[in-house]
């Protein structure tokens, strides 16, 4: 069971703790924050210090660190705690740390809401939104003029009905349901340019307006690509695996429907490929030669390309001319930003210039490494296609939307 | 701060709700950026009384923040939540049952109890859910109550609602993990029923279940052989082979175990469903779940879910990849397919991609090697020394395991050794010693290098020159060069740390045994620094080896046995960073050492195992066997339906 949390920002400082039992003293924290300033980006998810147990996150510069005191699963916490994180992104649009000191009672109230005595209560979000209600400029108004109140004042419908995820009585003038299918592409390119190794992660997102309680059916024309898949619950498995389609009667609002993975056993299209030649002799002047162009994108441009060369220790500077787009050098981090934007195939994007590199510094033993960053629009790299969307249980008729997007993931080029 | 009090406390005690709530806020506020705010106490617990729900709501929150300290206003206030625990509305009532057991007062224990017993029969589910909950914070209070508390817990079990029948489950393995005999009758509706369940409480589920089953069922892995519930027969063969003198009723023992592995079949079939599940802690109690009650035959799919979550958030995959790890010793098979989901990004945090590294070398097989070992050779350069030394250590136990790949490695090491990094010489050096340890014949020509590279100084740091003495003391006493890598020794001998003094004075020795002319005075000279060391550690080694060596006890022969007989050549082993005996999934098992409130996962119940047997068949079978064979059609019929209905 989780004991307490404590939000800490990322110079240190604890600004908002609740307890779920008895108090724990913040100077327990110490230990994280020990750990915090002895490298902040690589902070162990588990420490054990001589009492508790502290379980962390760190997401948009703030760390969520969770207490416990006897055995509990980790990932339970963790899973919890990024579930935190996503209900205030979704109640107050983002979640930093200016945020949250805005909304202390809003989210003291949901805390409070999502864990009673350290377990879960209620942690979907449409039931949360019934309990509290998200604040917006409207409602402040509202409120100060009739005095009502940001608090439920009844029991929020979800928590009766079978279907949890859903809140009865939805009404909107427009009827609206959006798809957004995204795919990420990971993968490892070696030295010469062959693929060490590729898969795609891919998620449907939607937004779903629609009145009363619709049952949708959607569907795909190639099913069969998926190698697994994770469904949000709304989803019935039993219509999934006897006839591959997704039958759900939607959350209202936003949600992730499905996330699925397609594994390195099939061919995973490379969308863009980096021409790299560094040439570094000890004691003398090094130099860059970098070009980026597209593979296999099926006649789509490649858009917001951003290279990151993670140099080695021993470069000091690089004096570089881009004919595309702006670079920098972080001479601490050893990274060079290279920000392109869209590729134009008649003129490849290049970037080249020379290296200095520390003097006495062995370079016979260096991989320096490629991070890219691409946007492809209008296309699923895996050729995944919706079929159609039907829907069952109401008379009216939505308006339906598409969209694909291909991004890289984690794409690394060793050089 | 006390012109604040005063103003707050006006505001408190106006009528006017806006301004109460206004003053509540502050509070709230304030308490939960960490100010003490208990001053404010007993003003804000005379608002409990408030119509406004939102008011009452802030004074819950504010009264289970500082309940312990202020026992005495808090009686005072315990009318207040009886009569919100009878109120109308069932969003009211839950909310004062959910302050009133939230305060940690041992006193009140009997009071909840009373309120517990009242709303355990609710019209509302909401609230019998939350009467569940209370059941072990009670619990947890005064664990006296146990009896009583149980039978209300037995009443929440038979609920129909699914809502409560989760709360309830919690509360169970709070209060009575061990009273399995509560569980059989719902056995069969948690099974089906668990895919709508709420995902804390498929955790739950998930985790009471696996216990349950290792009790309750037969292994269905005995004699390395998996059977399935098609094969009867051949369960029959096996139970034959188990009881050859037909001491037990060979009936009711093959009625026992069929059933045994059509409700096994039935909980992996339910439970297969929850593989699909977004959240990572349900489907790595799933795989669990897989892992220890399903036949070998069924792993497959364990591998192909938790190698998802790999590429999932830092924290999430470090978990997942833990339990791979452990997994991966005992059944490599399951994660070989999908080798690539463990290769090493540069954008990893250091953990995982060490974690990442020994889940390859436990994967490692004929097909695969020529991969992984181009992919070790790349960590081995890595910048980060303990990246480094894992793939250095892969390297070794890479050639361990394969032989031929023997020259590969030896070339990798060297080039790590002629790089000016010290770092990289250490790795490099204690690997060679390792590997020319594993090898049956010892390449004289690398030990002579080594040395060479002593004698320019260019091995500086301890673990490599510890490795570089012992490797020329080992297979190099004979050489001539040996002397000059002493001579070496013996000039630094006073700067060197404590654990390299004593393998000089091993390696010196070692010499002396060989070669007893040319190195006599080095010993002498040696004995009599070491003699007078401040380390009791090196003075005793001292006393031992001039014994020895000096003295003579035992014959010149018997000396050489002793210091130079070839030592026992001790395999590199993939170097583990969880411990595998300790239930997967756990912060036992991710911390390595037992952490309060552990539980061990039962041994599987031996089916054909005497007495505990029959009492088996009396409790669980009999009363489930009748409905036994309705269990059959019920799973195909199981696909069929529809979820969501009640």
């Amino acid at each position: 069971m989780i004991h307490s949390l404590f939000i800490i920002n990322s110079s240190g400082d604890v600004f908002l703790e609740k307890h779920w039992r008895s108090v724990i003293s913040r100077s327990v924290c110490d230990y994280y924050l020990e750990a915090q300033r002895a490298n902040p980006n690589d902070i162990s998810p588990v420490i054990a210090t001589p009492h508790h147990y502290l379980i962390s996150i760190q997401r948009g510069g703030v760390s969520f660190v969770a207490v416990c005191m006897e055995e509990i699963p980790p990932l339970f916490v963790i899973e919890f705690l990024h579930r935190v994180v996503d209900t205030f992104q979704d109640y107050f649009s983002d979640c930093t740390e200016s945020i949250i000191k805005e909304n202390y009672v809003v989210i003291y109230e949901l805390l409070d809401e999502m864990l009673d005595n350290g377990f879960p209560l209620a942690t979907e979000s449409n039931i949360l939104k019934e309990l509290i209600k998200p604040p917006n400029i409207l409602r402040t108004i509202a409120n100060t003029v009739t005095g009502k109140t940001n608090v439920s004042e009844v029991l929020p419908t979800g928590q009766l009905s079978n279907i949890p995820w859903r809140r009865t009585g939805v009404k909107y003038t427009n009827n609206e349901a959006y798809f957004d299918v995204i795919e990420e592409v990971d993968a490892i390119i070696d030295k010469s340019g062959a693929t060490v190794f590729a898969e795609i992660q891919g998620y449907i997102d939607c937004c779903i307006k629609l009145s009363g309680m619709p049952d949708l059916t959607l569907s795909f024309m190639n099913p069969r690509l998926f190698d697994d898949v994770s469904f949000h619950p709304c989803v019935r498995f039993k219509r999934w695996e006897a006839e591959r389609v997704l039958s759900f009667i939607p959350p209202d609002g936003n949600f992730r429907l499905i996330s699925y993975h397609i594994s390195s056993q099939s061919v995973v299209a490379i969308p863009i490929y980096v021409r790299h030649n560094l040439s570094i002799k000890t004691g003398e002047q090094g130099r860059l030669d970098l070009t980026v162009g597209p593979k296999q994108t099926l006649g789509r441009t490649v858009e917001a390309v951003k290279i990151e060369v993670l140099m080695p220790k021993c470069i000091l500077n690089c004096v570089l001319t881009a004919n595309q787009g702006k670079y920098n050098f972080d001479p601490v981090s050893k990274i060079l930003h290279w920000d392109i934007g869209r590729i134009d195939v008649t003129k490849l994007p290049n970037i080249r210039g020379s290296v200095s590199i520390a003097s006495g510094s062995n370079t016979a033993e260096i991989n320096p490494s490629i991070n890219v960053h691409f946007t492809i629009n209008q296309l699923a790299v895996s050729g995944l296609k919706v079929n159609r969307l039907d829907m069952y249980g109401e008379k009216y008729k939505p308006f339906k939307g598409v969209k694909y997007i291909t991004k890289a993931g984690r794409f690394q080029i060793r050089m | 701060m006390n012109k604040a009090i005063v103003s707050e406390n006006r505001l408190l005690d106006s009528s006017n709700i806006d301004d109460n709530l206004q003053a509540l806020k502050r509070i709230t506020t304030l308490m939960s950026s960490g100010v003490d705010v208990s001053c404010f106490f007993p003003f804000v617990v005379k608002k409990i009384v408030s119509d406004c729900l939102e008011v009452k709501r802030l004074v819950y929150l504010y009264i289970l923040r500082y309940a312990e300290k202020e026992a005495e206003l808090i009686l005072m206030s315990v009318n207040t939540f009886q009569k919100d625990i009878k109120h109308t509305d069932p969003f009211i009532r839950a909310n004062a049952l959910r302050a009133l057991t939230g305060i940690r007062l041992k006193l009140l224990a009997p009071i909840m109890l009373t309120a517990v017993q009242g709303s355990a029969r609710d019209f509302f589910p909401y609230v019998r859910k939350i009467t569940a909950h209370a059941l072990l914070k009670i619990y947890a209070l005064d664990a006296t109550l146990k009896d009583s508390l149980i039978e209300i817990l037995i009443q929440l079990l038979h609920d129909r609602s699914l809502i409560v029948l989760g709360g309830s489950l919690l509360a169970f393995q709070n209060i009575c993990p061990e009273r399995h005999d509560l569980l059989h009758a719902h056995y069969r509706t948690i099974v089906r029923r668990s895919v709508d369940f709420d995902e804390w409480s498929q955790l739950i589920a998930l985790q009471l279940l696996t216990q349950y089953g290792r009790v309750q069922f037969a292994n269905p892995n005995r004699d390395g052989k998996s059977f399935d519930n098609s094969s009867s027969e051949g369960s029959v063969a096996t139970l034959k082979a188990l009881d050859p003198d037909h001491k037990w009723n060979m009936h009711l023992i093959i009625k026992v175990l069929i059933i045994t592995i059509i409700i096994n079949r039935l909980l992996l079939e339910c439970m297969h469903n929850l593989f699909y599940s977004r959240n990572g802690a349900v489907v790595l109690e799933v795989c669990k779940l897989y892992y220890y009650l399903a036949p070998y035959s069924e792993f497959s799919q364990i591998g192909r879910a938790m190698c998802r979550f790999v590429a999932s958030r830092k924290e999430i995959s470090y978990s997942f990849l833990l339990n791979i790890e452990t997994m991966s010793k005992r059944h490599p098979e399951i994660f070989t397919p999908h080798l690539q989901s463990f290769l090493v990004y540069t954008s990893d945090p250091l953990q995982i991609k060490l974690t990442k590294i020994s889940i390859l070398l436990n994967l490692l097989n004929d097909s695969n090697v020529s991969i992984l070992f181009n992919e070790l050779k790349m960590y081995s350069t890595n910048e980060n020394p303990k990246l480094c030394e894992a793939g250095v250590q892969g390297l070794v136990y890479c050639v361990s395991l394969f032989p031929k790949y023997y020259k590969l490695c030896l070339k990798s090491l060297f080039r790590l050794i002629t790089s000016k990094k010290e770092y990289l010489i250490e790795k490099g050096t204690v690997a060679l010693r390792n590997l020319l340890q594993t090898s049956p014949k010892v390449d004289m020509r690398i030990v002579r290098y080594l040395s060479r590279k002593y004698l320019k100084g260019s091995i500086k740091t301890t673990e490599a020159q510890l490795s570089v003495l012992w490797l020329v003391g080992e297979f190099a006493y004979n050489e001539n060069w040996a002397l000059q890598v002493l001579q070496t020794a013996v000039k630094n001998y006073k700067n060197l740390d404590d654990e390299v003094k004593l393998q000089v004075l091993n390696f010196v020795s070692k010499l002396h045994v060989a070669n007893v002319e040319s190195s006599a005075e080095y010993l002498e000279y040696i004995f009599f620094l070491a003699k007078n060391d401040q380390n009791t550690d090196i003075r005793e080694r001292t006393c031992f080896l001039s014994s020895l060596l000096v003295g003579s006890l035992i014959s010149a022969a018997e000396v050489h046995k002793v210091l130079l007989s070839r030592k026992s050549v001790c395999f590199p082993k993939v170097p583990s960073s969880t411990n595998r005996d300790l239930v997967l999934g756990t912060l036992s098992h991710l911390l390595k050492r037992k952490v309060c409130g552990y539980r061990e996962l039962p041994k599987f119940s031996p089916t054909a195992g005497g007495s505990s047997l029959r009492e088996k068949v009396t409790e669980s079978a009999e009363s489930q066997y009748g409905k036994i064979w309705v269990e059959r059609e019920s799973i195909d019929s199981l696909v069929m339906t529809p979820q969501h209905v009640d």
